[in-house]
């Protein structure tokens, strides 16, 4: 174990022969809906293990131990990792976030109708099924980029344009619409919605690059990019906290596990063909770092309300503190009231967000040293319930607001995990 | 048009075959589609569910898996598959039929005169021994669809029957994809030839039937 910076995520299992080690270690400090997810009777919850060393070729852990000590470097401890497709809900929501995302959305051809979307479904559900265990797909015309799996998770979504094309308007939630015009945006065109998106990620980008390619063959003649984002962050091993571009510790208020039935997934008061389902609400949030990068740590501190280095909240010691809104010092809120964790804060799991958010760090417009800033994904049950109400406060009176900018926003219905045997979107289009 | 010699026309296809550039790889023979938890629709073993066990002689014997056909609008297309024989005697696979073709044929790959990788008819079929495994691949020894009339689209699936040596049948459902290797276009008798075209649709122009697969 002392091998591993840290363990991997109790949802995964190894890839078929491969060396599967049952794991007692406590979840790493990001991993706490990885033990959610298998808690909950979640995809492959009795599969506890996790890859060791180059797991593709069945070597035992003690013949990796071995050949480590001679020398011979094994591989990352997440490459033979494998995070299961089947299940009530899709891989790569409360799956313990990858190192590298592609998100990629596409608009259906139009006339390929209902028929169409099937056809596409069906293929991205064969797909995904043997991409996520690190086999290539039919008619793969790169098979040796399809191993190993490391964590590779595939998640697919609609947007409203793919029921419009299948004739199944009637059928859309209502908050499967673009989301109300905040103050803040600038939105671009360019990054706005899509008929139908494919989340990608994993820990090795080889793998993701591979993965996605896949995807939009399987896509020919049915629908076409629309717009591609990719990100990165810290890999699901490293101990150290996930930090956005501005240096902020990002993402850590989540819902614990015990409140994913209420915050993200799709109940019962939901569309039949979405329970066990979701929605994602992609924001591209551009950063303006040159002017940021200006503040001094302190202004910087005051604008978030958590400490810089540690992510403490401005009234505690370490990043999990639950912050303290009301504490005043010399009269004043310690938390300022316009620091942005008091506008995000919200109390209820039901209108909690799971938010999944990766970095970008794209060519920089002339006269410019970045342009970079953080793809917000955020996996929530209802968006108008509990993304809207949090963002309109933002909005008002989040200070943030002078350095970000939201340039790109989409609202996707996530569908259901298959069932052995079913294509994803089976209840809708199946 | 039988036993005649199809040539490769494009240098880059006798590459690709060369090469052993298959759709499915290796990976396949150590990672078999269907022996893990997770499986979905389509990605399990493409043999029809309960032919096994209906399936007499050679036929029983004979394990289809990883199954898909190139879409087309019309004219040919090719099969691919993994048939692996779990018997303990030889099965002898020798010919095929689908209500999409009119007729199906054996292809192999084979070194011709000058060294370029030539495809032919194989009217006698393939052996597959006692506990072995043949990969039916793009680029290699496949399955071929003649004279399809209905579009074969992306996303749908297509029947056919595998037939044995002695009579025995395994019906088998298969995935259709986009593919775009292997695009070349096969002259049969021919020992020049245009370039490439996509699809597959026949060369104009070309005397004797022009042939081509994924």
């Amino acid at each position: 174990m002392a091998r591993h910076p840290a363990p991997l995520p109790l949802d995964e299992q190894t890839v078929p022969g491969g060396a599967a080690e049952a794991s007692s270690a406590a979840p790493s400090r990001r991993s706490f809906l990885g033990v959610g997810a298998a808690l909950a009777g979640g995809a492959g919850a009795g599969l506890v293990g996790y890859g060791l060393g180059n797991s593709q070729t069945g070597v035992a852990p003690s013949a990796v131990a071995a050949a480590s000590s001679e020398g011979a470097a094994p591989d990352a401890p997440w490459a033979g990792s494998v995070i299961p497709f089947i299940g009530a809900h899709q891989a790569g929501i409360s799956t313990p976030p990858q190192a590298h995302a592609t998100f990629v959305a596409l608009n259906l051809t139009p006339g390929v109708g209902q028929d169409g979307l099937r056809r596409l479904l069906r293929q991205w559900t064969n797909d995904a099924s043997r991409l996520q265990r690190g086999i290539p797909v039919l008619g793969d015309p790169q098979p040796d980029l399809a191993s190993p799996p490391s964590r590779l998770t595939i998640t697919v979504g609609l947007g409203r344009g793919a029921l419009v094309e299948a004739g199944l308007a009637d059928r859309a939630p209502g908050w499967l619409a673009p989301l109300p015009a905040f103050s803040v945006d600038r939105l671009e065109p360019r990054w706005a919605d899509g008929d139908v998106l494919a989340q990608v990620c994993a820990e090795d980008p080889i793998i993701l690059a591979h993965a996605v390619r896949a995807l939009l063959l399987s896509a020919t003649g049915i629908a076409a990019v629309h717009w591609m984002q990719r990100g990165f962050r810290r890999p699901v091993t490293s101990t150290s906290a996930m930090r956005n571009l501005m240096g902020q510790v990002d993402g850590t208020v989540q819902p614990v596990a015990a409140e994913l039935e209420q915050s993200v997934w799709i109940g019962a008061d939901g569309p039949d063909w979405l329970r066990g389902g979701t929605s994602l609400v992609l924001r591209r949030i551009r950063m303006d770092l040159d002017t940021w990068d200006a503040l001094d740590p302190q202004a910087k501190e005051q604008v978030i309300g958590r400490r810089m280095t540690s992510g403490a909240p401005l009234t505690g010691t370490k990043e999990t503190d639950v912050p303290d809104l009301a504490a005043t010092r010399d009269g004043l809120p310690v938390i300022p009231e316009f620091a942005h964790i008091r506008h995000a804060a919200v109390t209820t799991a039901g209108q909690k967000i799971l938010r999944r958010p990766y970095n970008f760090d794209d060519t920089p417009a002339a006269g410019s040293s970045a342009e970079a800033g953080l793809l917000f994904a955020a996996f929530q049950a209802d968006p108008v319930r509990q993304f809207v109400p949090m963002q309109q406060r933002l909005a008002a009176g989040d200070l943030l607001n002078f350095w970000t900018t939201p340039i790109g926003s989409a609202v996707f219905a996530i569908l259901p995990g298959p069932a052995e045997g079913e294509i994803l979107g089976q209840a809708l289009v199946g | 048009m039988s036993n005649h010699t199809i040539r490769a026309v494009t240098a880059l296809a006798a590459l690709s075959v060369a090469l052993g550039l298959g759709a499915c790889g290796t990976t396949t023979a150590t990672n078999p589609v269907g022996a893990a938890a997770s499986t979905a629709a389509g990605t399990a073993a493409s043999t029809a569910p309960g032919s096994a066990a209906k399936a007499t002689g050679q036929a029983a014997s004979a394990q289809v898996a990883d199954a898909w056909v190139k879409a087309v609008d019309t004219g040919m297309t090719g099969a691919f598959f993994v048939l692996k024989n779990t018997g303990s005697t030889p099965i002898h696979l020798l010919s095929a039929s689908s209500p999409i073709s009119p007729m199906m044929q054996m292809h192999e790959t084979v070194m011709g005169t000058g060294g370029a990788m030539a495809m032919q008819e194989k009217p006698g079929g393939f052996t597959i021994p006692a506990g072995g495994s043949h990969e039916f691949k793009a680029g290699g020894d496949h399955v071929m669809f003649m004279g399809v009339s209905t579009a074969v689209k992306s996303g749908t699936t297509v029947t056919f029957t595998l037939a044995f040596e002695d009579g025995s049948t395994l019906p088998v459902t298969a995935e259709v994809r986009t593919f775009t290797g292997a695009k070349e276009t096969y002259v049969p008798g021919a020992t020049t030839g245009t370039n490439s075209m996509p699809g597959m649709t026949p060369t104009p122009g070309t005397s004797g039937t022009t042939a081509s697969h994924g």
